[in-house]
C-alpha cells in the first residue's frame, strides 16, 4: 500500500504541475495575432511563461558578434570591455522594441544575440553595431596644424589612411601638436585637425530628436550630467570665438563657433540627418558608446514563411511516426500496450511542462532529441514487456510475473538511459546552437520517460491487480 | 502477438565473420571517401554564406546563375527546384553585406514581375566555423570519456566500457561514411544525427551487456561464448520491436518530413540498423575477445605462480 501511494502522490503532484506549467502556453495558442502582438507590446508577464520556440521554428535573427580588441583602449581590459558592450547592446535593442530578446556573452569576445521575429535584420544590425562613439574636440588652426594638413595633402592620402598607420608617416606626427589627429567631416568641407577629445558621450544623460534649425531638419538634442555639464562650461568658456568640432565615429558632423559658454550642460548636434538617421543617433547615445567596434561574424535569419513549410512538415511527419508506433504498441501487446501508450502520452505533456517552466528553447533538432527520448520510453516498456512474457512462460502468474518484470529490468533501463544522459550533459555543455537544443530535449526528456515508463505504467498495474480487474493476464 | 518463439543462434561462433563485413562496410567508406574527396561540409564548418530565396513562379537554374554571376558574384553553388533557390557561397564571402545586396539586386533585375521573398540567410564567419567544429569533437570527446568510465563502474570492467564505445565510433564513422557516399552535405543537423545515433547505439549495448552481467551472476560456471549467446538470444525480440518502432518513426520523419529533415531521417535509418548490428556482432564479440584473452593470460600466470588466486 504504501508504495503504491507515493507512486501515486508522485504522478499527481507532476501532472498537477504540468498543467500548471503549460496553462499559460495554452492560453497564449488561443489568444488571436492581434492579441499576441499586443501583449508583446506591453511585455505582458504570460511571455515569460510560454513555451519558447527557437528561430529555426518561428523565424528570427540569430547574430554572433566579435569585439574588435585590436581597436580597444590599451588600459581597458577585453574582458570588461565585452561585459560593457553586452549591456549596451541590450539597452538599445530594448530601445529598439524586439520581444524578448536573448543577448549573453558567449567564450572571450564574443556577443551572441537572438532576435525572435524581427522583419527587418538589416536595421536592427545597424542598430546593433554602431560604435556611436561621440567626442568634443576643439579646432587646432594653428600652424603646426596647417603644415601637418599640407603634407597631408601632399601625400594623397585620406585621414582614415593617416590615423589607420600614423607611425607609417612620421612627418606628418612630428608636425601635429600633441594629441591631435587630424579627421574628415560629413560635409566634404575639407579636412579638421583636433586636439584631444575634450568631453565623450560618456558624460550623456540624455539625447533626443528635435526639428529645429534653420529648414526644421532634424537635429539631436544632447544633454549632460553634472560634472559633463561643468566641463562643458569650462570649454566653451576658454574656446570662445573657436570652433568646437562635434565628432561622431571619427567623422566631423559640425563645427560651429563658440560664441559665448554655455553653463546649463545642453548642445545640440547639427549633421544634415534625415529623420530616421537621428532617431538611430538619439537611441545610441542614449544607450551609450560601445568601447569597441563589434563586427557579425555570423548570421542566422531564418523568415516567417521559411518556418511554416517545413515545420508543418517536420511535426507533421514526426506525429505521424509517433501515431503509428502507438499503434503498433497497441496492436502487438494489447491492453499492455495500451498501458505503455498512455505512459508515452503523459511522457509528451510533462516534457514539454519542465521545457516551458524552466523556459528551455525548443528547436528543430530538439525536436529531434524529443523523438529519440520517445524511442527509449518505448524501448524501456519494451524491455519491461518482454522480460514479463519472459516470466509467465517460466510459469510465474500474472502478478509475480509482472514484479519480477519491473524489478528485473529496472537496472537495465537506469543504466541505459544514464550512459545515454552522460553523453547528453557533455553535449549541452559543448554544444552550440542546434547541438545544444537537442542536448537539452533529451537530457530533461531521459529523467521523465524514466518515471513514466517505469512508475507510471506500474502503478496502473498495481491498481488493476488490486481492484481484480486484471486476472488473466496475456501479453 | 509474437513475432518469434524461442531462439538459439550462435551469434559468437560467427564472429570471424562478422568482423570481416564491419571491415568491408568501413572499407567501403573510406572508399566513398577517397571518391567524394573528402566530406562535402557546409558553410558551419567552412564559413561562408548560404540565402535561400522563393519565388512567385518557378525560376530556371541556368537563368539565376547568369544573373547572379552577372551581378558580381562568383563562384557560389547554386541548387533550385521550381520556386525555390538556395544560393552558397563558401570560404571566399569577404562582405556579407555586399553578397546579399547584390544578390538581391541581380536577381530582382533578372526576374522583374516575380516576387521574392528571402527565406533564410546564414553567414558564418571562419572563427565561428573552425569553433563550431571544434566545439562538436569536444562533445564528443568527453561524451565518449564519460561512458567509458559510467560503464567500467556499473560493469566492474573497463573492457566493457571501451567496448561499448568501439561500437559508438563504428556506428558513427559509418554514418558519417554513409552520408559522404550519397554526397551530402556536413552540416550542424548531420552532427545532431549522428549524435542521436551515438544515443541509440549506447542504449542497445547497455540492455545487452546489463543482461550478460545478470546471466554471469546466476551461472558463474557457463562457458563464456555460451552466456553471450543466450543473453543476445534473450534480449533479440526485444531489439526486433525497439527497432521497428525506431524505423516507423524514422520512416515517417524520412518519406513525409520535408528537405530540412530528410537528411536526419537518413541517417537515422542507417544508424538505427547499425546500432543493433554493432551489438550483436561487434561489441559482445569484441568482449568475448578481450574477456579470453584476459582469462588466457591469467591462467598462464597462475601457473608461473605469479598470482595467487583460487
Amino acid at each position: 500500500m504504501g508504495k503504491i501511494n507515493w507512486k501515486l502522490w508522485s504522478t499527481i503532484a507532476l501532472m498537477v504541475f504540468s498543467v500548471w506549467a503549460l496553462w499559460p502556453s495554452l492560453q497564449w495558442a488561443r489568444m488571436s495575432d492581434d492579441a499576441k502582438a499586443k501583449a508583446e507590446k506591453e511585455k505582458n508577464p504570460i511571455l515569460g511563461k510560454v513555451a519558447k520556440l527557437g528561430l529555426d521554428l518561428k523565424g528570427g535573427t540569430h547574430l554572433l558578434l566579435e569585439v574588435d580588441s585590436s581597436k580597444l583602449d590599451e588600459n581597458v581590459k577585453i574582458r570588461d570591455a565585452v561585459d560593457r558592450a553586452t549591456e549596451i547592446i541590450r539597452n538599445r535593442i530594448d530601445q529598439f522594441g524586439v520581444a524578448e530578446p536573448m543577448i549573453a556573452k558567449q567564450g572571450d569576445k564574443w556577443i551572441v544575440i537572438q532576435l525572435p521575429g524581427i522583419k527587418d535584420p538589416k536595421s536592427a544590425k545597424e542598430l546593433i553595431g554602431k560604435t556611436a562613439l561621440l567626442e568634443f574636440r576643439i579646432v587646432n588652426k594653428s600652424a603646426e596644424a596647417n603644415k601637418a594638413l599640407d603634407l597631408l595633402r601632399d601625400k594623397g592620402i585620406s585621414p582614415e589612411e593617416y590615423r589607420e598607420n600614423p607611425s607609417a608617416y612620421p612627418e606628418i606626427t612630428e608636425a601635429l601638436p600633441e594629441g591631435a589627429s587630424i579627421f574628415s567631416s560629413k560635409e566634404d568641407t575639407g579636412y579638421y585637425v583636433l586636439d584631444k577629445a575634450a568631453l565623450t558621450g560618456a558624460s550623456l544623460t540624455n539625447a533626443k530628436v528635435e526639428f529645429g534649425g534653420q529648414f526644421g531638419q532634424p537635429i539631436v538634442s544632447i544633454e549632460f550630467n553634472k560634472e559633463g555639464g561643468r566641463a562643458f562650461s569650462d570649454i566653451t568658456e576658454r574656446n570662445i570665438e573657436r570652433n568646437l568640432a562635434i565628432v561622431l565615429d571619427d567623422v566631423v558632423q559640425s563645427a560651429p563657433v563658440i560664441r559665448s559658454r554655455i553653463p546649463d550642460g545642453k548642445a545640440i548636434i547639427e549633421g544634415n540627418f534625415n529623420a530616421e538617421d537621428a532617431r538611430l543617433l538619439a537611441t545610441v547615445l542614449r544607450a551609450g558608446a560601445l568601447p569597441a567596434p563589434v563586427n557579425v561574424i555570423e548570421e542566422r535569419t531564418v523568415g516567417p514563411s521559411l518556418g511554416d513549410d517545413s515545420i508543418k512538415k517536420g511535426f507533421g511527419s514526426a506525429l505521424a511516426g509517433v501515431i503509428l508506433v502507438l499503434i503498433f504498441m497497441f496492436v502487438y501487446y494489447r491492453l499492455s500496450g495500451m498501458i505503455a501508450n498512455f505512459a508515452l502520452v503523459i511522457n509528451l505533456v510533462i516534457l514539454m511542462a519542465f521545457m516551458a517552466y524552466l523556459q528551455f528553447t525548443l528547436t528543430l533538432p530538439g525536436v529531434a532529441g524529443i523523438a529519440l527520448t520517445l524511442a527509449m520510453a518505448v524501448d524501456a516498456n519494451v524491455l519491461i514487456l518482454e522480460r514479463i512474457r519472459e516470466e509467465l512462460m517460466a510459469g510465474k502468474t500474472a502478478r509475480v510475473a509482472v514484479d519480477a518484470g519491473y524489478q528485473k529490468v529496472f537496472w537495465t533501463i537506469f543504466d541505459a538511459n544514464i550512459t545515454t544522459l552522460i553523453a547528453a550533459v557533455f553535449l549541452f555543455q559543448f554544444g552550440t546552437g542546434p547541438i545544444k537544443g537537442f542536448a537539452v530535449t533529451l537530457s530533461i526528456g531521459l529523467v521523465i520517460s524514466m518515471f513514466t515508463a517505469i512508475v507510471i505504467t506500474k502503478l496502473i498495474y498495481e491498481f488493476l491487480f488490486k481492484e481484480n480487474l486484471l486476472l488473466k493476464f496475456k501479453i | 502477438m509474437k513475432f518469434i518463439n524461442s531462439i538459439n543462434i550462435d551469434f559468437i561462433g560467427k564472429r570471424r565473420t562478422s568482423f570481416i563485413i564491419s571491415l568491408v562496410i568501413l572499407a567501403i567508406c573510406v572508399g566513398a571517401y577517397i571518391y567524394r574527396g573528402g566530406p562535402n561540409y557546409g558553410i558551419d564548418f567552412t564559413g561562408g554564406m548560404l540565402m535561400q530565396i522563393s519565388f512567385e513562379e518557378n525560376v530556371g537554374l541556368q537563368d539565376v546563375r547568369t544573373a547572379l554571376e552577372a551581378g558580381g558574384i562568383d563562384s557560389f553553388e547554386l541548387q533550385t527546384s521550381e520556386k525555390l533557390i538556395m544560393i552558397r557561397a563558401k570560404h571566399n564571402v569577404e562582405s556579407q553585406e555586399e553578397f546579399e545586396n547584390k544578390a538581391k539586386t541581380a536577381l530582382s533585375e533578372k526576374f522583374p514581375g516575380n516576387a521574392m521573398t528571402v527565406d533564410k540567410v546564414e553567414y558564418v564567419g571562419p572563427s565561428v566555423g573552425e569553433y563550431l567544429s571544434k566545439q562538436a569533437l569536444y562533445a564528443f570527446f568527453f561524451a565518449f570519456i564519460g561512458i567509458i568510465i559510467y560503464v567500467a563502474f556499473r560493469f566492474k570492467s573497463t573492457l566493457w566500457g571501451v567496448a561499448g564505445v568501439i561500437g559508438i565510433i563504428h556506428d558513427v564513422l559509418i554514418s558519417f561514411g554513409m552520408v559522404i557516399l550519397v554526397n551530402k552535405e556536413i552540416d550542424l543537423t548531420v552532427i545532431a544525427a549522428l549524435l542521436t545515433i551515438a544515443g541509440y547505439s549506447i542504449n542497445d549495448t547497455i540492455v545487452l551487456f546489463d543482461r550478460m552481467r545478470e546471466n554471469m551472476r546466476l551461472s558463474v560456471k557457463e562457458d563464456l561464448a555460451t552466456m553471450i549467446n543466450k543473453s543476445i538470444n534473450a534480449v533479440l525480440l526485444r531489439t526486433v520491436v525497439t527497432t521497428v518502432t525506431v524505423f516507423i518513426v524514422s520512416g515517417c520523419l524520412f518519406f513525409l518530413g520535408g528537405e530540412v529533415i530528410h537528411t536526419f531521417a537518413y541517417i537515422m535509418v542507417v544508424g538505427t540498423v547499425l546500432g543493433v548490428y554493432s551489438t550483436i556482432f561487434l561489441c559482445s564479440p569484441l568482449v568475448y575477445e578481450w574477456e579470453m584473452g584476459r582469462r588466457k593470460r591469467l591462467k598462464a600466470a597462475r601457473q608461473q605462480g605469479l598470482v595467487r588466486g583460487k
